[in-house]
């Protein structure tokens, strides 16, 4: 009973991760202004009425496909604004829900219409934009007194940003498990196939795996096992610096050397989900110091969520207690 | 105290339900997939629909491409990737939007690929008659067309017709990996050629 208290308590009280969750929600949504800004210049070949990708055969969610509607589609620069506008107010982390609830529809409908260059990274990034909707980036000091909006405030923040974590693993083992029965992943020659695919490669990368047949054979193992320890060894304090350094090499290596970019960035930025609140305290810090902020007035609101990133306070020294 | 039992309880089961969801959603298929995917798969999709295989169970072995040749003052030219300048870009700079560029004409061309191979299968076809009446069926397929306009835009010349060809690409093999060859061995597929005018090179639905 005292057991089931502690976790009632632990679930409601409090939110875990507070800074963990505002540095999540920076940097997916810094993915997702990265992604645009690099699209933009082509944005007629993507979202435009003249674009050459077909339109999808179904539309189970009409308010999420706009963009297939020939009235709508001339307006597709709008969406673009649209999307470059609330990611900036969404990573200020005013209006919260609002702006994620915002963020999602137009990034959902500019998905949908380029959904033949969409990727694993689009799909990871698409679910924790839903898992964003639900959690609240406001730091604890900003935090209103106990009731049942705030207990459900918290435990609803705990679960999902909980569900975001078991998403990442989730990814790991299912792309494990399916490499482990690979003809080419057990005899070691799937990394020098990838990189001799024209698609995911560059001529220097293609000789030298031509060359070095060992480097392929020991990267392909890495990887290997590296999905396969993912989803066990991320929950080890000890392990999971080194794990996040590994799967941050590996990823960069997908980003810059096979050239999925997007797609490299995005697994990157989830493991944001995994650093201790102390550490993203720590970066949120940085980045305050590094970018301008607006006068102290702006941060002091009373009752207003999320207005700043100061590290101090007992909120803050509680989610830190009791982050895993 | 209660009511704070209470909200635990509402948020434990939405956990619950949606971890379990999840994990069901992602399970191999099972001899009891087809007890619970109905229910699960109303749940998950669309907006949890998921799919994590990447370069499982085995990586990229081959590349798709859409290749083009042009009718240019009344000789053709050679069998040309029009993607080639955007790949080379791709190359250079990977922060830039060619890689996602790319995805369009790959994705021309698998579709192209999949409607000639369902119609084939379809009319199964072993004389000229009935390769005649699959190439006029072809010529009409909105992939068809899409792969046409995708030609014309990136065209060389200001051509009068234009023929297009699907080519999957196997890279050299492991075992012939000190030859030095551009790809070990291709399956290609060239489609009719067809005249250009006004209309080929927008967009079809």
């Amino acid at each position: 009973m005292k057991r089931l208290e502690t976790l009632v308590n632990m679930l409601t009280e409090s939110r875990t991760h507070p800074h963990t969750i505002r540095l999540f929600r920076r940097v997916v949504y810094g993915w997702y202004l990265l992604s645009v800004l690099l699209l933009a210049p082509s944005a007629r070949q993507f979202w435009g009425p003249d674009s050459l990708i077909p339109l999808q055969p179904v539309r189970p969610v009409p308010l999420l496909q706009l963009l297939d509607l020939a009235a709508v589609r001339p307006w597709f620069a709008l969406f673009v604004l649209a999307e470059v506008a609330l990611l900036i107010a969404g990573m200020t982390c005013r209006w919260p829900r609002i702006t994620a609830l915002l963020i999602y529809v137009v990034s959902m409908n500019l998905n949908n219409r380029a959904w033949v260059t969409l990727d694993g990274g689009d799909n990871l990034m698409q679910i924790m934009l839903i898992y964003l909707i639900f959690m609240d980036p406001s730091l604890p000091d900003a935090e209103p007194k106990p009731g049942v909006v705030t207990w459900t405030n918290n435990a609803l923040t705990n679960a999902v940003f909980l569900i975001a974590r078991l998403q990442v693993v989730a990814v790991y083992i299912v792309a494990g498990l399916g490499k482990v029965t690979g003809q080419l992943w057990q005899n070691g020659t799937a990394i020098f196939y990838t990189l001799s695919v024209d698609d995911f490669t560059l001529p220097a990368v293609r000789s030298f795996v031509a060359d070095y047949p060992l480097f392929s054979v020991v990267a392909t193992y890495v990887t290997l096992l590296y999905q396969l320890s993912f989803p066990w060894l991320i929950w080890n304090r000890r392990f999971r610096p080194w794990l996040m350094a590994l799967g941050t090499a590996i990823h960069l290596q997908i980003a810059l050397v096979m050239g999925l970019f997007s797609f490299g960035l995005a697994v990157m930025s989830s493991y944001v989900v995994f650093f201790t609140d102390a550490k993203s305290a720590m970066v949120l810090a940085t980045l305050r110091r590094l970018i301008p902020q607006r006068a102290p007035k702006q941060d002091q609101r009373i009752g207003t969520a999320g207005e700043t990133d100061d590290v101090r306070g007992d909120g803050g020294e509680i989610g830190i207690a009791l982050e895993s | 105290m209660k009511r704070k039992y209470a909200v635990a309880a509402a948020v434990g089961a939405v956990f619950a339900i949606h971890v379990a969801c999840t994990a069901l959603y992602l399970l191999p298929q099972n001899p009891m997939t087809r007890a619970y995917i109905g229910v699960v798969n109303r749940y998950m999709e669309p907006f949890f629909a998921q799919r994590w295989l990447l370069f499982a169970p085995e990586p990229a072995t081959s590349s798709v491409k859409l290749w083009s040749r042009y009718e240019c003052g009344g000789n053709w030219t050679g069998w040309r990737d029009p993607a080639a300048p955007l790949m080379e870009r791709h190359q250079h700079n990977r922060l830039s939007a060619a890689g996602k560029l790319l995805y369009i004409p790959t994705s021309l061309a698998r579709e192209l690929s999949q409607n000639t191979l369902e119609i084939g299968m379809r009319l199964d076809c072993h004389d000229p008659a009935c390769e005649a009446k699959k190439n006029a069926e072809v010529v009409r397929l909105g992939s068809f067309r899409r792969a046409v306009a995708w030609s014309v835009r990136n065209r060389p010349c200001d051509a009068s017709s234009v023929q297009v060809m699907v080519a999957q690409l196997y890279p050299t093999q492991f075992s012939e990996r000190h030859k030095k060859k551009a790809f070990s061995f291709a399956n290609i597929y060239d489609y009719p050629a067809v005249a250009v005018d006004a209309s080929s090179s927008r967009g079809v639905e």
